[in-house]
């Protein structure tokens, strides 16, 4: 049993020791925290420690913990969006379908380990979650319509039926597999829905372009299914999937030998058996005298002054960010709230909708050594890594219009995996690495690429 | 603990929101209305005279710290003048142009318009020597002066009062609105202050430079840049309500609470930040309201946003907190730009206006 607490902006209900830890990103305690976290919806209640617990909680951080008064400015602000490591209760149910492509080319080993994988899946589910098994080719088949598994030898006896077929019709599996999920949510709220999207090729066969599929991929977004895309092999179109995940705020994994296939399986459905939240939305609410002028990595929807931006599911323990870019207009002295900073989401481990808010606050002052002195090195070394992220695209960007020579990429990828190691990000940077040596002995650097760019801009760290 | 939940204990609030009452009311101060700083549950901002409920602790519209002291100097220099602007011919935003490259886009440019047509980064305009060169970087969907499309990176010469159009975003260039001399003027209606005179001013900065900080210092907040005011061809007489009579020139009048609009009512918690516009052209003068939070009536009928409605004789009008009766002028020759009768006049009304608040 979880307990949560309702702070109501702090006074009478002091800090206890060891309870809402500050936020600590690299090791500094951030300054203009105002690690202000609300809990919307939920009973005051306290933990016997007298620790308040949230499944989310965030953190709002400008660049500057200062502004100047009387000019106009330009300042970044981090939001940080935190899960909490506890668990706080029983994992939430998963409602989970495998949509497998069987086209000619998966014929062999790699089917094998497909099989290998699926029936792995079958084995880590517990009775209350949910499977289903779409397989593709030119038709789409249902394999296995979405129920709880009660004879696991059963379903595993179908798995191992699977054939290949002819060509790769992935949009119709896709809408199967969506449709599969949905014909049960009504009797399964709280549960975690994902498709696990495997292909190894192009799409043949149905609707093929992609912005058909990935128009489609946004809709069953907003029906609150996640696609996660699984490329297999060097034959599949990299832009695509990863596009797919973007969308979905899915994940992209790149699987390069078929045996690695059900490695790949396992990591995703423990990824998703540690879902604390999902339907995850930051909203910025600006006040008068500030602008957004971006966030870094996303397509955020604008509302007047409402900005909004969609993040992906988050796993027990884990930490996302938003990095965007303000304008100032110019103001009196003072402290000013520049945005209101709520995190909506559906808790799935309480089964409720809840949220998190916080402020981003800011002081304008007159004295321009005081400005000068309030520099955040935290949202410095995020601005280093949503650049990074940049560099990124522009390098494969040149590597596909053959503007850069193999040998330019390796320069400007190598200059790349300096920064992200100089910010940290050491689990980013050894991809990069990776697409290094996949360029010097002639192979494809970015399948392993679009992974790494759409994790940083989904704000993994 | 942040020092935010430090000064928030209740006690502490309602200390300081004393002290914040008394200042907003002493003497020399931008002298609140004092009936509206006794209402009960809410507060007035300092700052922005924005009412606020008590139990929030930052305002409501310009999110300043309402439990810290307001500071000594709620006053503004002047914003040295604008070289050239974009005008939004929807809405009427303006969009300052520095001299120098300013990037126009979607995505962190220095002219940044959220819209689908527009590309992340469409298009560069770059002042220089007076004249306005327009460029446009392989955007999607084009960019157009005048009636000319141009292609990618052929620097164009847009001379002032061109219409640009980024893909199907149109907006009009004025160059040197302000620096030109006779038209710097913000008409600042419901402050303390009727009429702001901004001097002209010929200092110019490099983008990223220091502001100017020399002129007269203005009541808070100065920063419109001052429309061409045309001869009055309307007018929106106040018949109930806080806001004083709206002058309805030929050009397009923005009405809202927020400095940028031509018409500012920053005293009326009712009036959006950016509220209704008004067009008039030959046909006639047209209300749209342009996504306001509490709507535009005309005639009792809520207006539907960004649809325009013409204005008949007589129609009543209810922006905010204010009835307005329309009232187009009589036929009359134009006046010039610069007619002092215009500033006569409207400091006349905002004497009546005080007036009539004090009455209540």
């Amino acid at each position: 049993m979880e307990d949560r607490t309702q702070i109501i902006g702090g006074p009478g209900m002091p800090s206890a020791p060891g309870g809402a830890q500050p936020t600590v990103i690299g090791g500094t305690r951030t300054q203009m925290g105002m690690g202000r976290t609300q809990m919307g919806g939920s009973d005051p209640m306290r933990t016997q420690m007298g620790a308040p617990m949230q499944t989310i909680e965030v953190e709002c951080v400008p660049g500057n913990r200062y502004g100047m008064a009387a000019e106009t400015g330009r300042e970044h602000a981090l939001i940080v969006v935190k899960a909490s490591g506890q668990q706080l209760g029983r994992r939430a149910p998963i409602n989970v379908c495998l949509v497998i492509d069987r086209s000619g080319s998966m014929e062999g080993e790699p089917l094998e380990y497909v099989k290998r994988a699926c029936e792995y899946v079958v084995d880590m589910l517990e009775p209350n979650d949910i499977l289903s098994i779409v397989t593709f080719e030119e038709q789409v088949d249902v394999l296995m319509p979405a129920r709880r598994i009660v004879n696991k030898a059963l379903v595993k006896e179908h798995i191992r039926r699977m054939e290949v077929g002819n060509t790769t019709n992935l949009y119709d599996g896709l809408v199967a597999g969506c449709m599969q999920i949905q014909s049960v949510m009504a009797q399964t709220p709280g549960y975690v829905n994902r498709v696990l999207l495997l292909t190894d090729g192009e799409p043949t066969a149905g609707l093929k372009d992609f912005n058909s599929i990935v128009q489609q991929v946004g809709q069953q977004k907003a029906q609150g299914i996640t696609i996660t895309a699984l490329g297999f092999g060097s034959e599949y179109n990299e832009e695509l999937m990863a596009g797919i995940a973007r969308r979905s705020g899915g994940n992209y994994y790149y699987i390069q030998r078929p045996d690695l296939i059900p490695e790949v399986f396992r990591r995703e459905l423990e990824t998703l058996m540690t879902i604390v939240a999902r339907n995850v939305r930051v909203r910025l609410t600006l006040t008068r005298w500030s602008q957004i002028r971006q966030v870094y990595g996303q397509q955020p929807a604008f509302q007047g002054r409402v900005v909004e931006v969609p993040l992906p599911d988050i796993e027990r323990g884990t930490v996302r960010t938003v990095l965007a870019e303000l304008e100032f207009d110019r103001r009196p002295a003072g402290t000013y709230r520049v945005a209101k900073v709520e995190v909506l989401y559906d808790d799935v481990v309480n089964n409720r909708p809840s949220q998190a808010v916080g402020d981003l606050v800011c002081d304008f002052v007159t004295d321009r050594a005081l400005f000068t002195s309030g520099v955040n090195q935290i949202v410095r070394n995020e601005l280093d890594i949503a650049n990074a992220s940049q560099n990124l695209q522009r390098t494969m960007m040149g590597m596909r219009t053959q503007q850069l020579t193999s040998m330019g990429a390796m320069q400007e990828l190598q200059k790349t995996r300096t920064i992200l190691m100089q910010a940290g990000q050491t689990g980013q940077a050894q991809e990069v690495t990776m697409a290094i040596q996949a360029l010097q002995s002639g192979g494809n650097a970015e399948k392993t690429l679009m992974g790494t760019m759409l994790n940083l801009d989904q704000g993994k760290r | 603990m942040s020092n935010i939940e430090a000064t928030r204990v209740m006690g502490a609030v309602t200390a300081d929101r004393t002290q914040v009452l008394q200042a907003g009311n002493a003497p020399g101060q931008t002298g609140g209305d004092p009936m509206r700083t006794q209402m009960g549950g809410t507060m007035v901002c300092p700052i922005c005279r924005s009412a606020t409920p008590l139990m929030e602790p930052f305002c409501g519209d310009c999110g300043f710290l309402l439990t810290s002291a307001p500071p000594e100097e709620t006053t503004l220099p002047p914003q040295e003048a604008a070289p050239a602007e974009l005008v939004d011919l929807t809405d009427g935003r303006r969009f300052r142009l520095n001299l120098g490259v300013n990037t126009v886009g979607r995505q962190g440019t220095d002219v940044l318009i959220i819209d689908s047509t527009i590309s992340r980064s469409h298009a560069r305009i770059t002042l220089e020597n007076g004249s306005v060169v327009v460029e446009d970087l392989g955007s999607s969907n084009g960019t157009k002066v005048g009636d000319l499309r141009i292609g990618a990176n052929q620097p164009t010469v847009a001379p002032a009062g061109t219409i640009l159009k980024f893909g199907n975003w149109q907006a009009r260039l004025e160059i040197g609105t302000v620096a030109a001399g006779d038209a710097d003027k913000t008409v600042f209606l419901g402050g303390d202050k009727t009429l702001v005179s901004i001097p002209a001013t010929d200092e110019r900065t490099l983008p990223g430079g220091p502001p100017v900080g020399a002129g007269t210092e203005v009541s808070f907040p100065p920063m419109t840049e001052g429309e061409d005011a045309g001869p009055s061809v309307a007018r929106l007489r106040n018949q109930q309500g806080p806001s004083p009579d709206i002058h309805i020139t030929p050009d397009l009048v923005t009405i809202g609470r927020r400095a940028g609009n031509t018409v500012i009512l920053p005293n009326d918690a009712f009036i959006s930040g950016r509220h209704a516009t008004i067009v008039t052209d030959e046909t006639g003068t047209y209300l749209t309201d342009v996504g306001s939070t509490n709507g535009t009536f005309v005639n009792g009928e809520r207006l539907t946003v960004d649809e325009r409605q013409l204005l008949l004789e007589g129609d009543e009008i209810q922006l905010g907190q204010t009835r307005y009766r329309f009232e187009p002028a009589a036929p009359a020759p134009a006046e010039s730009v610069a007619d002092p009768d215009l500033y006569a006049e409207g400091a006349g009304l905002e004497t009546s206006v005080a007036a009539e608040n004090h009455s209540e």
